[in-house]
């Protein structure tokens, strides 16, 4: 058994911002991550919006912060099993058997895609040429499985025609996640950006309900989108069908016509929404918290406390609390370890 | 790779699996199948038979027997309380009988008597004011029936007992061996009003006729238009002016499927079997466009597969799109001298 | 046989590409986000009629290559400009409604309405739109004397008179004023007399570019001929092209005729003194407050008329209603109840003006043809700016 001052859930760019932070507090954290590597999703990403930085770096950035402090252990390939509450102090069983006793706990588990099969409409694993924004991303990075060359995953040849689907799997209500997703319009866009600009004969449509690219500089980069040539169709795509040879169609109404539209494309992306994490259920059990109806970690006070829980000690940052970009993940990892500076201080005056 | 990945097709369709009765069978029957196609319709209680199933029914005046009242309701000559008056008489005579599942042969039933069954479900008093009408009216009293089929439902169920012990043929080609490629065109009333809670396979890779005729040998065939109505609905088909609207319909399926190479389609509506047949052929007269897929029903290509004979009982002649060529891929015999072969316009495209 | 118009496919790629490569003004139409607010100033959406005409409309489908050049649609904006007023992305739309002109005209891409072929040639052949017989352009000026040199004048202009002054009915009313205002100052003016050719605004306006250079050329060697270096022109079309598109230096001065007057009052050269007792309203030419920003100077020249009382119709200033004589609009037949200016005239009704002055002689042509044609407006004298400004001396 041994005893920390604060334990991270979750190796994304939100914890490993939050260590860091705490570290400049002079505080020790121990970081938990389930998977072989930190870095969560952002590793993944070769370009971010809207000054499209590379993720890996931003990642390698962190972790090299992390690796050169003292105050900071990573645990790799670990799931929480047990935690029980003591007085203040949380005794949290690890998979891997060990114990440790932690004075505060930081919730940054992340954020799960929405499953494109849900929508059995778009036609998403029955037809291959239909892949989710997550897979686009993998392939427009270079070194991705195909080394950033955008081919079709029936025949293999390269896709010139490109759809680009966004909301799915938000904003409707009928699956039940009547919520938006509030970064596909934006990431969406810099995804057609990037295969714009990979390929100049390539054509790329958007359908879309609205573009809500509402941040700073995200509206500018819709701008540019549309000078290079990227199409934007105001309708919800109704559904995806396949052709002989594997192409895809395309059909939705373009309601700034008034008129159907079909097209045919050589690969369509489905920009899914977040979700909760897989664990969300589990460690709102685990850690006596609530979660909203969209299933995100609620705050003891969404406007004057954000990062506190209704269970003192545990706190909560980056998108488990809600759909943000990553600068505003690296935001909330920094901002929560000035509140839980504060809550172990004043565990310590007592 | 394939262009249609039947494994994931799979994953979709089994979220919407339904209960389906085994026995004790209240069959109604379809205003105009029996006289458009009568060997669908008499076939039904011989394979009920065959089965050795409990089932009945009593379609005579004395009963107060009548229509499900489907054609006045969508044609908009009857509202919804005559309906569920009617409706509620059916259900009266089926108990009468002994009966708490009732199996209809017309898929506008169907959808009439699950569209009652849910109005009930979600409408708080409905069922007293129908119990007065029903009482004021003919002294009958109704309960909700335990399950609403429709018979392609139970042929789904028994499809597999059909084909280890009855069948003597498959939908294969009998020269090469190759699986015949099946269309099948499921009944928008089924698949399409109740997708959740009374469709088999839900709205988009409806299972209930696909999976017969993957059962008996047969393949499917996805084309981008197979969730396209075939303009039916009683308000194109019935009236005049709209019937352009039905022919169009049709006209979209064919151009759609064609570069498939479909062998056959099949249909579990009086509606769909009887406009995709005939209008195979007013479309070879308007546009000179050649088609001529055979349309036949579950009902006709079970009895076919059991080797009833195609024009006794099974009543092939009754079509339009000439079934001979199709009986000759699959090796079925008939009498090539019969009377009824001959009434058959000779057609340069066979 | 198959309807394609709703497909999106290549074809919509390689358009863009065509016209984007044809004028720069189809790049700038890839910004616009479908706002809708350009439909909602174009006087065209206040017809009652059933030809709907959506500037939106156009370039959504411009840019998906779903655009259909042969309906009449493409002939309905008349240039007023203000759709590129309001526009939140300043997209060009006039522009790229002339760049498609072109298409048309040249290549025969699409529909040309008949009136509009027959002036586009007649301005090519005999330098007006009425095939009228270029040797008689200066007839007007029949029993007006211009004297032949003043000799302390202070400067020399050229009044540039163009087509409609010269040649229409109506249009010769201003001419005449206007020599006969000038008369009373001591300035020396000089016309081109029967040299003058069309300013070449209806050929720009219609589509044909190259009608419009040949005019051009033409003109300007005609002014260089002269070498006379301020141009005043009656009509705000002849302004516009002219002051726009003619000369790459400034060694020409080009401005409207209502500029000279406005000059001449307000420096008490042109006294007013006869009072004229009415209540009138303004039509503000389009080419003037919008395209050109010249919207106070009208109104400064009307309220210095002593005994008028000046009323402001709903639609003024920049935000005027086009009469729908621009861009070729004055040569289109449309029906009765389908016309700007019949919507125009009613707004001067309601203002309660007993003259409707203008300063344009296509608004003079288009509001005066309508006012004679109905009832309704004949308590409505339409006059224009030189003509009250004569009365009033």
């Amino acid at each position: 058994m041994s005893h920390k001052r604060v334990v991270i859930v979750g190796g994304g760019v939100t914890g490993l911002r939050s260590a860091i932070a705490l570290d400049d507090f002079g505080i020790e954290s121990t970081i938990i991550e389930k998977k072989s590597e930190v870095g969560g999703r952002v590793v993944g990403y070769s370009k971010i919006f809207p000054d499209f930085r590379d993720g890996r770096k931003i990642v390698d950035d962190l972790a090299g912060a992390v690796s050169s402090s003292s105050r900071i252990g990573i645990i790799k390939e670990t799931t929480i099993d047990h935690v029980q509450k003591k007085d203040v102090n949380y005794t949290i069983t690890l998979s891997n058997g060990s114990v440790i006793v932690a004075d505060a706990v930081v919730l940054t588990c992340g954020f799960e895609t929405f499953d494109a099969t849900r929508q059995g409409e778009y036609g998403y694993g029955v037809y291959p040429n239909i892949i989710t924004s997550v897979e686009l991303e993998d392939f427009l990075n270079p070194h991705g499985s195909t080394k950033g060359k955008l081919l079709r995953p029936f025949d293999g040849n390269p896709a010139k025609r490109i759809a680009i689907i966004f909301c799915v799997g938000s904003r409707n209500k009928r699956i039940g996640n009547p919520y938006c997703s509030r970064i596909c319009c934006s990431y969406s866009t810099k995804q057609a950006i990037e295969i714009k600009e990979l390929d100049e004969e390539s054509s790329v449509t958007c359908f879309y309900m609205d573009i809500r690219t509402y941040g700073r500089g995200f509206e500018e980069m819709y701008q540019y989108a549309q000078d290079i040539g990227v199409k934007y169709i105001r309708g919800r795509v109704s559904e995806c069908s396949t052709l002989l040879n594997g192409d895809i169609q395309v059909r939705a109404e373009n309601t700034l016509l008034g008129r159907p539209v079909q097209g045919i494309f050589d690969l369509v992306s489905l920009s899914v929404g977040m979700m909760p994490c897989a664990d969300a259920g589990k460690m709102s059990e685990l850690f006596g918290i609530r979660r909203g109806s969209d299933g995100f970690f609620i705050a003891e006070d969404e406007d004057f406390n954000p990062h506190s829980t209704d269970t003192q000690g545990v706190f909560i940052a980056g998108s488990v609390t809600g759909l943000k970009p990553i600068r505003d993940c690296l935001l909330d990892g920094a901002s929560v370890a000035g509140k839980v500076a504060s809550y172990l201080k004043k565990l310590d005056n007592k | 790779m394939e262009v249609y990945n039947k494994h994931q097709r799979e994953g979709i369709w089994k979220r919407y699996i339904k209960d389906i009765p085994d026995n004790n069978y209240f069959l109604t029957l379809s205003c105009v199948l029996g006289a458009f196609y009568p060997g669908s319709e008499s076939m039904i209680p011989k394979i009920y038979d065959l089965l050795g199933l409990n089932w009945g029914t009593n379609p005579s005046t004395c009963s107060g027997w009548t229509c499900c009242s489907g054609i006045a309701y969508h044609g908009d000559i009857m509202p919804i309380e005559g309906t569920l008056l009617t409706v509620a008489r059916l259900w009266s005579i089926a108990q009468e009988l002994g009966f708490d599942a009732v199996t209809t042969s017309c898929v506008t039933s169907f959808g009439i008597h699950c569209e009652c069954k849910v109005l009930y479900e979600h409408e708080p008093g409905l069922k007293e004011k129908v119990d007065k009408w029903l009482k004021d009216s003919c002294g009958r009293e109704f309960e909700i029936p335990r399950y609403i089929s429709h018979v392609s439902d139970i042929y789904y169920r028994y499809r597999n007992e059909l084909r280890d012990k009855h069948m003597q043929f498959e939908l294969v080609e009998e020269k090469s061996g190759r699986p015949l490629r099946v269309v099948d065109h499921v009944g928008c009333h089924y698949s399409k009003l109740f997708p959740e809670e009374h469709s088999l396979g839900g709205a988009d890779y409806c299972e209930v006729l696909s999976g017969m005729a993957k059962a008996w040998g047969g393949e499917n065939v996805d084309y981008p238009e197979r969730r396209h109505c075939c303009g039916m609905g009683f308000r194109q088909c019935m009236i005049t002016p709209n019937r352009g609207g039905t022919m169009a319909s049709v006209l979209k399926k064919m151009r759609s499927m064609s570069p498939f190479e479909p062998d056959l389609i099949i249909t579990n509506c009086p509606g769909c079997q009887a406009f995709l047949d005939k209008e195979q052929w007013a479309i070879y007269e308007v546009t000179g466009e050649k088609y001529f897929i055979p349309v036949i029903t579950y009902q006709e290509l079970a009895g076919l597969l059991l080797g009833w004979d195609p024009y006794e009982t099974v009543g092939i002649q009754f079509h339009t799109v000439p079934v001979e060529p199709l009986l000759d891929k699959i090796g079925i015999p008939y009498d090539k001298n019969s009377p009824w072969a001959d009434c058959i316009v000779p057609h340069p495209s066979i | 046989m198959e309807d394609r118009s709703n497909l999106i496919d290549e074809s919509a790629y390689h358009m863009h590409m065509a016209l984007s490569q044809m004028s720069q003004e189809f790049y700038y139409t890839e910004r616009c986000l479908q706002c809708g607010i350009c439909t909602e100033v174009c006087p065209f959406t206040r017809l009652n009629t059933i030809d709907k005409f959506s500037p939106r409309e156009f370039i959504q489908r411009l840019r998906l290559g779903l655009l259909d050049l042969s309906g009449e649609d493409l002939w309905y904006c008349t240039n007023c400009g203000s759709c590129e007023m309001v526009c939140p992305f300043e997209i060009p739309f006039v522009k790229v409604m002339s760049s498609l002109r072109n298409l048309v005209v040249k290549q025969g891409a699409g529909y040309l309405p008949a009136t509009l072929k027959n002036s586009i040639s007649s301005l090519s052949t005999y330098n007006n739109p009425w095939m009228e017989d270029p040797d008689r352009r200066s007839d007007w000026m029949r029993g007006i004397d211009i004297p032949a040199h003043k000799k302390n004048s202070p400067r020399k202009i050229l009044l540039f008179i163009g087509c409609f002054p010269s040649y229409d009915v109506d249009g010769k009313r201003i001419a005449r004023s206007a020599v006969r205002l000038l008369n009373r100052v001591n300035i020396n003016f000089e016309t081109l007399g029967n040299k003058e050719v069309c300013c070449g605004d209806s050929s720009f306006r219609s589509g044909d570019s190259d009608g419009f250079e040949k005019l051009k050329n033409i003109n300007t060697s005609n002014f260089a001929e002269k070498g006379i270096r301020y141009i005043y022109t009656l009509s705000p079309h002849c302004f516009d092209v002219m002051s726009k598109w003619y000369f790459k230096d400034n060694e020409y001065h080009v401005k409207p005729f209502i500029l000279l007057i406005h000059e001449l009052i307000s420096s008490n050269i042109l006294k007013l003194k006869k009072p004229i007792n009415k209540r009138i309203a303004f039509h503000d030419p389009c080419f003037l407050c919008k395209h050109n920003k010249i919207i106070d100077e009208p109104r400064e020249i009307l309220k210095s008329i002593s005994g008028a009382e000046f009323v402001e119709m709903e639609h003024c200033g920049a935000k005027s209603m086009c009469c729908g004589g621009g861009g070729g609009g004055v040569f289109l037949d449309r029906k009765k109840g389908e016309r700007l200016s019949e919507i125009r005239l009613d707004e001067a009704v309601r203002s309660g003006a007993d003259i409707l002055v203008t300063a344009c002689p296509l608004c003079l042509s288009m509001l005066g043809d309508s006012a004679k044609s109905d009832d309704r407006y004949s308590d409505i004298r339409i006059m224009d700016i030189c003509e009250l400004v004569l009365e009033a001396v």
